[in-house]
């Protein structure tokens, strides 16, 4: 009974100095302040991962160089997540028990985020800027969650309402993949389809190691239907593409910001031309770079011996909106000032040229405005700004 | 070699008779005891998650080490488990009625394909369960209502009699006391006559035959013990976890589960337990390691599932009855000394190989 006894003393002791701790702002002292990322580092999606940290690392080296912000310098803590959930939650573990981190950023997946919510939301640890859209992440409205995209469903709205007014559409089909990402993507057609009156004649969706679509497009093709929306990824989309266009579908085909990667484009040997994506974030036009631009490149290309890609661009955003919040907290460092001072942020423009990112208390997921692009001749190709969603 | 005599009839019942491997177990379980007033909270949660590894690599144990049946399946039942428990804790079942009735869904799920991979052996008994794990990771993510689709879905928190568990020592005590339960269990069922038949099976299907085991029945039997361990570590898993989405029961885990028990050692309750602690904490050592290695290779991407391969493919040439084979060996090499011959480390049988005469 006697060590049970110590044993309630020690966990009450333990709580205690937890509590006193919790007093002053975990992760901060007086000239730093510790921010963690769980990203995939070695994963299938590493190619996010790894660009959107280095870009992430870029701003931070350059803001600790500059002196940091109200005195603190950041330090950067990342751990790799694999893109595997449980290996997310421990991740995430590590960043708070062993980091002690003010805050997260950058969380690669929308399960692997959600599953850090659980542990950072107790602890009212601010986890912003995850690397997906998914509304989940920011939606309904949580103190500690901002995104810097447009959610999926919005992005599918966001196209469906342009075509409706361009071309008048009346039906669309719809492909997707079958995760949560095709799930949103779905959600969000329906949203909008109903509120336009437009009849989703198709749907169907596919495994990520699928490779064979000769069957979901001739039950597209004899679905003939006006608009196409992709809710897929890479090969997949090119795979879709070139099929539904070798069997005679002639409709504008639309995929949605994941489909948005220069493969995409260049794949195929020319047969994607045609191919739509509406996206929040758009790969800054590196041929007119202009001198932040070329600065980028340059050293980006030093640091890690590759280009930079869209994701770099979005790492480095999150970074920028992170430091600039930092500043506006001002000395008095909290989770709450931290979370203001990102949500006082309005039309943020990025020196890539995407669309403007505002936030307000209502407003959680940053991006204003859609883009929409067309790939032409192997490349992607700007065919309206500003889209509203 | 030490000769025991047995002097009583509790000789034969108790489950650790030598006095040397009863002291290091009681150690082992003092030290387990211990644990929380060492560790800081993170490493408690990685033991917690190395205490789960450990009661599935245990339901693992009993129907690939003792009934000789490989599963290249049982993430899916872990998933059963998971996804199980959480949907009962959510329609207001309390956690201790929760934890085995997820059992009892994994165990009957398990005992139906059992009852349709009772005659098959060897690859194609490995590619139905592999084909079975694939498909649950389809249907967990079709099956909406229940699991939340591909979103994923929250795990409520542990709650014992209306408190909710909140510290991590009190649920490490209910995770530790689940798997001795369940250890004690095991090493039980060894001993009763299914438990002897599973063995008769795994070792040959025609012999066990003519003793007048019932062959379709003892795997169905060891598929359900098996399922059913596995279905509570899934439950208690999916507390750690936190949060389920199909993907975390995929093909990786279920491998990773079968190379804990090859790594530990194939047939034996504490290869099970050795196992989980080398999948469990080797991530943490290699990231140690990270730290001592020059930054060229410290910092390089896919380290750990380089080491990880490198490391279990060493195992399964150099050393296939696992890490608690070669501690069996080593203490033999002292007892003997100086008589010890390789040869009496020699299997006589091969595990996972049936009989040939049918």
């Amino acid at each position: 009974m006697k060590t049970w006894k110590k044993l309630a003393l020690m966990v009450a002791l333990g709580s205690l100095a937890a509590m006193t701790a919790e007093a002053e702002t975990r992760g901060v002292t007086d000239d730093k302040v510790i921010i963690g990322s769980h990203s995939d580092l070695s994963g299938p999606l590493a190619s996010w991962g790894v660009s959107a940290i280095n870009g992430a690392k870029m701003r931070i080296d350059d803001f600790n160089a500059a002196g940091g912000a109200n005195g603190r310098t950041i330090e950067f803590l990342v751990e790799d997540s694999q893109y595997q959930v449980p290996l997310a939650v421990r991740a995430t573990n590590r960043l708070v028990q062993r980091g002690d981190v003010f805050a997260i950023l950058l969380g690669t997946g929308t399960g692997h985020t959600l599953a850090s919510y659980e542990i950072t939301d107790k602890l009212g640890i601010p986890n912003v800027f995850p690397l997906s859209a998914a509304r989940s992440l920011a939606e309904p409205v949580h103190p500690l969650h901002v995104s810097l995209f447009v959610s999926y469903q919005d992005q599918a709205a966001g196209a469906i309402r342009y075509f409706k007014t361009k071309d008048n559409i009346e039906t669309v089909c719809l492909q997707t993949l079958a995760n949560e990402y095709g799930e949103e993507v779905t959600e969000g057609v329906r949203a909008v389809s109903e509120e336009l009156g437009i009849e989703i004649v198709q749907t169907g969706s596919h495994r990520p190691t699928e490779t064979d679509f000769a069957g979901v497009s001739t039950a597209i093709r004899n679905a003939d239907c006006d608009l196409v929306y992709l809710g897929t990824s890479g090969r997949d989309t090119i795979a879709l593409y070139t099929t539904l266009r070798q069997l005679g579908v002639t409709a504008p085909i639309v995929g949605n910001m994941v489909s948005y990667l220069p493969v995409v484009a260049t794949a195929a040997g020319g047969a994607m031309d045609g191919l739509y994506v509406v996206t929040p974030v758009v790969d800054a036009d590196w041929k007119n770079a202009d001198a932040f631009q070329a600065d980028f490149v340059a050293r980006y290309r030093a640091a890690f011996g590759q280009d930079p890609t869209v994701q770099s661009q979005i790492g480095w955003i999150a970074a920028d909106l992170t430091t600039k919040a930092l500043e506006k907290a001002g000395p008095d460092l909290t989770p709450d000032s931290f979370m203001q001072a990102i949500l006082s942020i309005d039309d943020y423009s990025d020196p890539f040229g995407g669309p403007s990112l505002s936030f307000s208390a209502e407003k959680r997921f940053g991006g204003d405005s859609l883009e929409l692009l067309q790939v032409e001749n192997s490349a992607w190709v700007e065919r309206e700004r500003e889209l509203p969603f | 070699m030490r000769t025991l005599f047995k002097t009583s009839y509790a000789f034969d019942i108790n489950h650790l008779v030598d006095p040397g491997e009863r002291a290091r177990v009681g150690l082992l379980i003092l030290l387990a005891l211990g644990l929380p007033l060492l560790l800081s909270d993170y490493a408690l949660s990685e033991t917690m998650m190395f205490l789960c590894y450990a009661v599935a690599g245990l339901g693992l144990m009993v129907l690939t080490g003792f009934t000789g049946q490989v599963s290249f399946g049982h993430a899916a039942f872990l998933g059963i488990g998971g996804y199980a428990h959480t949907w009962f804790l959510m329609q207001g079942v309390p956690f201790l009625l929760s934890l085995p009735l997820a059992g009892l869904v994994a165990g009957a799920v398990g005992a139906l394909l059992g009852r349709a991979a009772s005659k098959m052996h060897g690859f194609y008994l490995a590619i139905a369960t592999l084909a079975f794990a694939i498909l649950m990771e389809t249907v967990f993510g079709a099956a909406e209502p229940l699991t939340g689709g591909h979103m994923g879905i929250e795990v409520p928190p542990i709650a014992l009699f209306g408190h909710v568990v909140e510290s991590a020592w009190q649920s490490y005590y209910l995770y530790l006391a689940v798997l001795l339960f369940l250890v004690w269990g095991v090493a039980n069922m060894n001993r009763s006559p299914s438990g002897r038949a599973m063995i008769a099976l795994r070792d040959s299907e025609t012999s066990a035959q003519s003793l007048g085991v019932n062959i379709a029945r003892g795997k169905i039997v060891a598929f359900f013990i098996s399922t059913f361990i596995t279905g509570i570590a899934g439950a208690l898993m999916a507390h750690q976890l936190m949060y389920l989405s199909p993907e975390t029961f995929g093909l990786n885990e279920s491998l990773k589960l079968l190379l804990m028990i090859v790594v530990g050692g194939l047939g034996t309750i504490s290869g099970a337990i050795i196992g989980a602690v080398f999948v469990s904490f080797l991530p943490n050592a290699i990231e140690v390691l990270r730290g001592v290695l020059p930054a060229g290779i410290g910092e390089q991407v896919g380290l750990e599932p380089f080491l990880f391969g490198a490391i279990i493919a060493g195992f399964i040439i150099f050393e296939p009855d696992g890490l608690y084979g070669r501690w069996r060996k080593f203490r033999l090499f002292l007892e003997t000394y100086p008589y010890y011959k390789r040869a009496s480390a020699v299997r006589q049988k091969r595990y996972l190989k049936t009989g040939r005469f049918r």
